[in-house]
């Protein structure tokens, strides 16, 4: 091991750097002040272990500072855990405690305030190291700073035995974190430690608000979308959010044994998590994320807050806004109804007016669904409202691919055995024959459901899906013309089908029985340009 | 009567005065009655009484029920024993004893079994008695109708009297008590089974069954004689022809061998008779002549294939409307119809599976809804967006460098250089007259390969007669194995358009269609592997990347639904094949993206193929109108999109200008599926012309489409939207002459369709009732009451309402008890005889060996 060599000669790179000069009994040894131009992980763990010997050789810390720029990964790194270990004896030992008076006449405390110093320059770099390429680097950066983020906590607190969060530090690493291009450190820290330890949950959350607060009025647009996606991931990515109080067992700083801290508190983690989410929804988002977030609302979200209601404005204009945004407040805006009794004005026409011509081909047709039979369950619902939705689902139906076909028959079926008043959309017996008029009363474009006169129609649409090209279709088709015997259809059985299910279904079956074959070949199968034959394709032309 | 048995025995006794104190003088008038042999009957009966081993009691099931009696629950089985073995000795022993006796002497001398007369009585009455018949019977003794006469000087045949009156007197003619000694005289077997009303006797019958067996056997022996001595006059008449037959032959040989010249030349007889034999024989054994089926007459066969059309039209419409017979049956479970007391059935199963769908999507996916509809997502969505990423770039640059389907694309880049060799071959030159009979693809292209269709087809030809499946057994696995692979061929024609020419097209699938009519599973397996590769490819396109070039379509794609239309019965309710190449266009309707003009041909031409597919069957595809009214909507130039028809993805417009007046429809033509101009730049003249005929195109298959559902009850719902984007379409040419002239081709049939349409939506509306599809009897509420009968009895063994039948099952129970019974009495009767047969021999056994002994002994004695 070759040992460090000892310059003599001071070398004063910054004035600002190295100790002041100013002679103190405990000063330590300037003329010991060394650097060895390259450092190498046996030079960085003698600098350290001087640090720790004796007073004398805190301008290692200087030459560990610069080190931490340094090239070489493996020599940065080491710099920086043997920074963390020095820093974390010298707070353990109150080194760094602030001076309790501003006087700079004691020589302890002028040491102090330049150890300080020192400390808030490792700082420093480590938060700008978190943006660093390398992402080892990148990740001890992160672990370094949460567990000074610990000692701190420990070791700084105002008062001796009272309970203290490093916030300033802890708001500084998370800014960095956020406004980081890529989230893969953002989440890892979630995972890592908000995950995991209660405490940094509920400062995640609580500072993360005030940083999107921050955002929304400072950065530039691009800015915010970086800044958005990154918080986004690192919400979706909280997965163990507590139910009670009891729960809260795992910090990361010891809490006091006598007061009870917000931080063990549900109410508050609560109330933390809601201003995150109402900061974040406050940003600007995609419509990917605004419908990602909406699918995941009343899931995920909406239990875990103080105040749900607060989202009311939120989803009440996501309703309004129609199309697949609408159907997917739905959820959300169901859960705050069934459980925080919001009421919607107009509730069914609003519903109504979802169902529209694309409501049977989007993706989210079969959630929509589940929701649907859910709001048309009740019994006392009045006739001439089911009747307009039967009505229009049947409509809807004519021109829907088999998939949703098989969704929406049970469904009527359903509704009509729920509702028997509605069972002259079937069966109108007192019609005369010598009535006149036989134009449909239903008035497609009527917006209230109440008012298209549904009731006096009749569910024509249906009766003519019994001759779909499907064969299981047109079967199932079938169930209206013959007695209601069945209580009801479990819809979940037909929700999830498309083409390919029935493709599959098809192609499994196995030949059992011979296919039948046409008899007769037409004469030709395109056009011949003979006038006489007459073609199977009419029109066509192999070539 | 809870009292011990010795206590109830006790009090018996003393009641009946055996026991306790006899005062004589209380009861002074005593009857004398009570004799020694009195009070031994009392005894026996009391002690009788008190044994509880006499008394055998059934238990009851239910108890006993408010004193109620079944019958034969108490009995008394070693008494009825005892009764039945005293009939039996009484009228069975008789029998026996005087089995094979003919003769018997019978006391019937006056008075002698009647106890109550004195001797002297009796001797008395005797003797007045002959005194009396003896002074009749001197004036009487011719006198045949009187009555005082005396038996035995009736007038009698087999022991009847022959005198008139006996007839009438049926049942108690005066032998009647003779009959009575041998008849059997037995109670009926219920009451004899249970011991009592053993004295009941039935009605006495008229001839003993002894009798009437005598009189049967003595019919019958008289027959048989008479038989006999007909058979013997038989023969003895046969015997006297044939003891003449030698003279009557020599007569006749006589006269013939006279006749021959050469008598000489006759074989010997034996020689002839053998020869003769033969040809009998060979005769016997011919087959006999039919008539052969007349030659019909041309009217005769034309009804004749008429019938067999007809025939098969019945089984088509049999298919169509889903009338599966049995073995037929797609093997689908048809549950019991679901009860309104059904509890957890859908826990069980799936209600959808009831109706044949699939399993639908993982119970994972639609549980955690988020991935679930991810699938679909790839679907609808993605496509949606590479339509509006198309529209945006506009610079799809396709087939060129990344046309990748790896079989087809093999094919098209293997067959031109292939067949430019070949291509100025003459017809039939070159060609061997055998071939064998490819087995996979790779030979039938290396048969095949190097010559044009014309001589393609005499080869398959040439191979199909070679390897007719009657001409050796294993051909028929060859030719199914071939049908696929020709089928596979015939796709990969179509894909290059070099050399297709209709008539050999036409021949070719003709071949197709006679190896399906010979062989429908295996054609039915390769149409179905060929859609599975469609189906891959189109599913590719589908979730492709917009700018992505994609395999599909191809022509061939096409044609085989095209083939498959001509080839199987598209009509079908189910169909293994159809069915699922259906669902496949419907697909590429509903979720392929449009955006050349190819796109749009094939598009049109799947609508078109729908329309073939359902010209009889009339069924309805929401699909192919979707897509008729998507491509309507392309050409329109208006922004406002009206309702009624789904509108998920952005429909890219045509966009065309200029004055197209002088441009003439064409007929589309397959290859042009593959031309790959977006439709936002249509600018040549040829492109023009394909856009507006492929619009025409459409139309038609609208026109087909409103003709063939013209009964559907929504048919106004159906066709309205294409009715308002037809008129949009008018009121455009109307407004603008400039738009009227770059759609001028096709302005006429645009009007056309649309006054067509109107017209018929107000026919059809007009005629359009309410429906009435519950017209069922309403569904009886379910009672849960339990069913009761309103006056049940335990006794009454049924409740069927119908008296006919009640009382048929009536008799058929009484008839099965008597048989029972009968049987029981018999095999009693027979256990008797053999027990009497064994006494009997026992006892002879016994004399005869004390005989024996004694003789012995004598003897012994004596010496």
């Amino acid at each position: 091991m070759p040992s460090v060599e000892v310059d003599k000669k001071k070398r004063p790179r910054t004035s600002k750097d190295v100790m002041p000069k100013k002679k103190r009994i405990t000063d330590p040894q300037f003329s010991k002040i060394s650097a060895s131009p390259e450092p190498t992980p046996e030079s960085i763990i003698e600098l350290e272990q001087q640090i720790s010997s004796s007073t004398e050789h805190y301008n290692n810390l200087v030459y560990l500072n610069e080190y931490l720029d340094s090239e070489d990964l493996q020599v940065a790194l080491l710099a920086a855990t043997s920074l963390f270990r020095s820093f974390a004896r010298m707070l353990a030992a109150g080194l760094l405690n602030k001076p309790k008076s501003q006087s700079a006449g004691n020589a302890q405390e002028t040491l102090t305030l330049w150890l300080r110093d020192r400390y808030q320059d490792f700082k420093q770099k480590l938060v700008s190291l978190l943006n660093s390429e390398n992402s080892e680097s990148a990740l001890t950066s992160l672990t370094i700073l949460v567990r000074l983020t610990k000692e701190e906590s420990i070791h700084l607190a105002p008062t001796k035995g009272e309970y203290y969060f490093a916030k300033a530090l802890f708001k500084r690493t998370l800014h960095a974190l956020l406004n980081q291009s890529d989230s893969a450190l953002l989440v890892e820290f979630v995972e890592k430690y908000a995950n995991k330890y209660d405490d940094l949950r509920y400062y995640f959350f609580h500072f993360s608000g005030l940083l999107a607060n921050d955002a929304m009025a400072d950065l530039s647009e691009s800015h915010k979308t970086t800044f958005t996606t990154n918080l986004l991931s690192a919400l979706y990515a909280i997965d163990n959010f507590p139910t009670e109080d009891a729960h809260f067992n795992e910090f990361w700083v010891e809490l006091p044994e006598k007061n009870k801290q917000p931080v063990a508190k549900l109410s508050a983690q609560k109330a933390a998590f809601q201003d995150s989410w109402l900061a974040v929804l406050r940003l600007p988002l995609t419509v990917d994320q605004y419908k990602y977030i909406l699918q995941i609302m009343h899931k995920k979200i909406v239990p875990y807050m103080n105040k749900p209601q607060t989202l009311m404005d939120f989803l009440t204009d996501s309703y309004d806004a129609g199309g697949s945004t609408s159907l997917l407040a739905l959820n959300a805006l169901f859960s705050l109804m069934q459980m925080y009794n919001l009421d919607y004005p107009n509730f069914y026409t609003k519903l109504y007016a979802l169902l529209d011509r694309n409501v049977l081909h989007v993706k989210y047709r079969s959630r929509f669904f589940r929701l649907l039979d859910l709001f048309l369950s009740s019994t006392h619902l009045p006739a001439l409202l089911v009747a307009s939705f039967i009505k229009r689902l049947s409509r809807l139906a004519i021109s829907a691919p088999p998939s949703a076909i098989v969704i929406i028959i049970p469904f009527i079926y359903n509704l009509l055995k729920r509702h028997n008043t509605c069972n002259v959309l079937l069966q109108r017996a007192d019609t005369t024959d010598a009535e006149e008029d036989h134009r449909d009363p239903f008035v497609a474009d009527e917006p209230d459901p109440m008012k298209s006169g549904a009731l006096d129609s009749s569910l024509w649409e249906l009766a003519t899906l019994q001759s779909h090209y499907h064969p299981n279709v047109a079967t199932l088709a079938k169930i209206i013309s013959e007695p209601f015997h069945k209580p009801s259809y479990n819809i979940e059985d037909f929700m999830d089908h498309s083409y390919n299910t029935m493709l599959d279904a098809e192609f499994t079956k196995s030949i059992r029985n011979q296919p039948a074959i046409e008899y007769e070949l037409p004469t030709t199968l395109f056009e011949s340009g003979n006038e006489e034959d007459q073609p199977y394709l009419e029109g066509w032309s192999l070539c | 009567m809870g009292k011990s048995q010795l206590k109830q025995l006790k009090e018996r006794l003393k009641t009946s005065g055996f026991t306790g104190q006899t005062n004589i003088k209380k009861n002074p008038k005593r009857v004398p009655a009570a004799t020694r042999a009195d009070k031994d009957e009392m005894l026996m009966s009391i002690r009788a009484e008190f044994n509880p081993f006499e008394i055998k009691t059934t238990r009851q099931k239910h108890g006993d029920i408010l004193g109620r009696r079944v019958q034969g629950a108490v009995g008394k089985p070693g008494l009825s024993k005892q009764i039945g073995e005293e009939n039996r000795r009484r009228t069975l022993k008789r029998e026996l004893e005087r089995k094979n006796k003919v003769g018997s002497v019978i006391d019937r001398r006056f008075g002698e079994n009647d106890p109550t007369m004195t001797p002297e009585e009796r001797m008395l009455e005797r003797f007045t008695r002959e005194r009396q018949a003896r002074s009749s019977r001197s004036s009487t003794l011719f006198n045949l109708e009187d009555d005082d006469m005396y038996e035995a000087d009736t007038l009698t045949h087999y022991g009847q009297s022959l005198s008139l009156d006996q007839d009438d007197f049926g049942a108690n003619n005066q032998f009647s008590d003779n009959d009575d000694d041998s008849g059997l005289k037995r109670s009926t077997p219920d009451h004899d089974y249970t011991g009592d009303g053993s004295d009941i006797e039935g009605p006495e019958r008229k001839k003993s069954k002894n009798e009437v067996m005598k009189e049967i056997i003595a019919k019958s022996k008289m027959h048989k004689h008479e038989r006999q001595k007909a058979k013997d006059e038989d023969l003895e008449e046969i015997e006297n022809l044939d003891s003449e037959v030698n003279d009557l032959r020599a007569l006749l040989f006589k006269s013939s061998a006279s006749a021959s010249t050469q008598p000489d030349s006759m074989p010997s007889d034996a020689n002839r008779d053998t020869e003769y034999d033969e040809h009998v024989r060979e005769m016997a054994f011919d087959r006999r002549a039919k008539p052969s089926d007349r030659t019909k007459t041309e009217e005769e066969i034309a009804e004749e294939n008429a019938k067999k059309l007809k025939e098969l039209e019945a089984q088509r419409l049999r298919r169509m409307r889903g009338e599966v017979s049995e073995e037929e049956d797609d093997g689908t479970p048809k549950g019991r119809a679901p009860q309104a007391d059904d509890l957890g059935d859908d826990f069980l199963s799936d209600d959808a599976a009831g109706f044949g769908f699939g399993r639908g999507l993982d119970e994972s996916d639609s549980e955690s809804e988020l991935e679930g509809e991810e699938i679909e997502d790839s679907e609808v969505e993605e496509s949606e967006e590479e339509e509006t990423d198309n529209v945006d770039g506009g610079n799809f640059e396709p087939s060129e460098d990344g046309q990748p389907l790896p079989m087809a694309q093999a094919i098209l880049k293997k067959r031109p250089t292939k067949k430019s060799q070949s291509d100025n071959s003459e017809p039939n030159t070159g060609l061997a007259f055998t071939y064998e009979c490819p087995s996979s693809y790779q030979e039938l292209q290396s048969i095949v390969g190097e010559h044009n269709l014309e001589n393609q087809i005499v080869i398959i030809e040439r191979i199909l007669t070679l390897h007719h499946p009657s001409l050796n057994k294993d051909n028929k696995g060859k030719l199914m194995k071939f049908g696929p692979l020709l089928l596979e061929h015939v796709l990969a024609l179509a894909d290059e358009s070099t050399q297709l020419n209709n008539n050999s097209f036409n021949k070719l699938i003709q071949k197709i269609h006679d190896l399906a009519k010979s062989y429908p599973e295996s054609m039915a397996e390769a149409f179905r592997e060929q859609l599975t590769i469609v189906r891959r490819r189109l599913q590719a396109a589908i979730v492709a990347d917009s700018g992505q070039p994609t395999d599909y379509p191809l022509p061939s794609d096409m044609l085989l639904f095209a083939v498959i239309g001509v080839i199987f019965s598209t009509s079908d309710h189910f169909h293994l094949v159809v069915t699922p190449a259906m669902l496949l266009m419907g697909q590429h309707l509903a979720q392929f993206p449009v955006k050349t003009a190819g796109d749009l041909a094939a598009g049109s031409l799947l609508t078109q193929l729908f329309s073939r597919y359902q010209s009889l069957s009339k069924r309805y595809v929401p699909e192919a109108i979707n897509y008729i009214n998507l491509s309507i909507l392309s050409y329109v130039k208006q922004s406002a999109i009206p309702e009624g028809f789904p509108l998920s993805q952005t429909v890219t417009k045509v966009v065309i200008e200029g004055n197209n007046n002088s441009i003439l429809l064409r007929n589309l033509q397959l290859p042009d599926i593959m031309c790959d101009t977006p439709l936002t730049s249509m600018s040549t003249p040829a492109e023009k012309q394909l856009v507006l005929s492929i619009l025409k195109s459409d139309l038609n298959s609208l026109k087909t489409f409103s003709s063939l559902w013209k009964g559907k009850d929504a048919y106004k719902e159906i066709f309205e939207p294409s009715l308002d984007l037809l008129e949009i379409l008018e009121t455009e040419l109307g407004k603008s002459s400039k738009r009227a002239a770059t759609l001028a081709p096709i302005s006429k049939t645009i009007k056309d369709m649309g006054d067509l349409l109107r017209k018929l939506i107000k026919m059809q509306t007009v005629n359009r009732k309410p429906l009435a599809l519950q017209q069922h009897k309403p569904i009886p509420i379910a009672t849960y009451a339990p069913k009761f009968e309103a006056n049940y009895s335990v006794d009454k063994k049924s409740y069927d309402p119908n008296v006919q039948r009640q009382e048929i099952s009536k008799l058929k129970a009484q008839v099965k008890k008597e048989r029972k019974g009968a049987l029981r009495e018999l095999r009693k009767d027979n256990a008797f005889i053999a027990r009497e047969k064994l006494v009997a021999k026992k006892k002879k056994d016994r004399e005869y060996h004390e005989m024996l002994a004694r003789l012995e002994r004598s003897v012994a004695s004596q010496g």
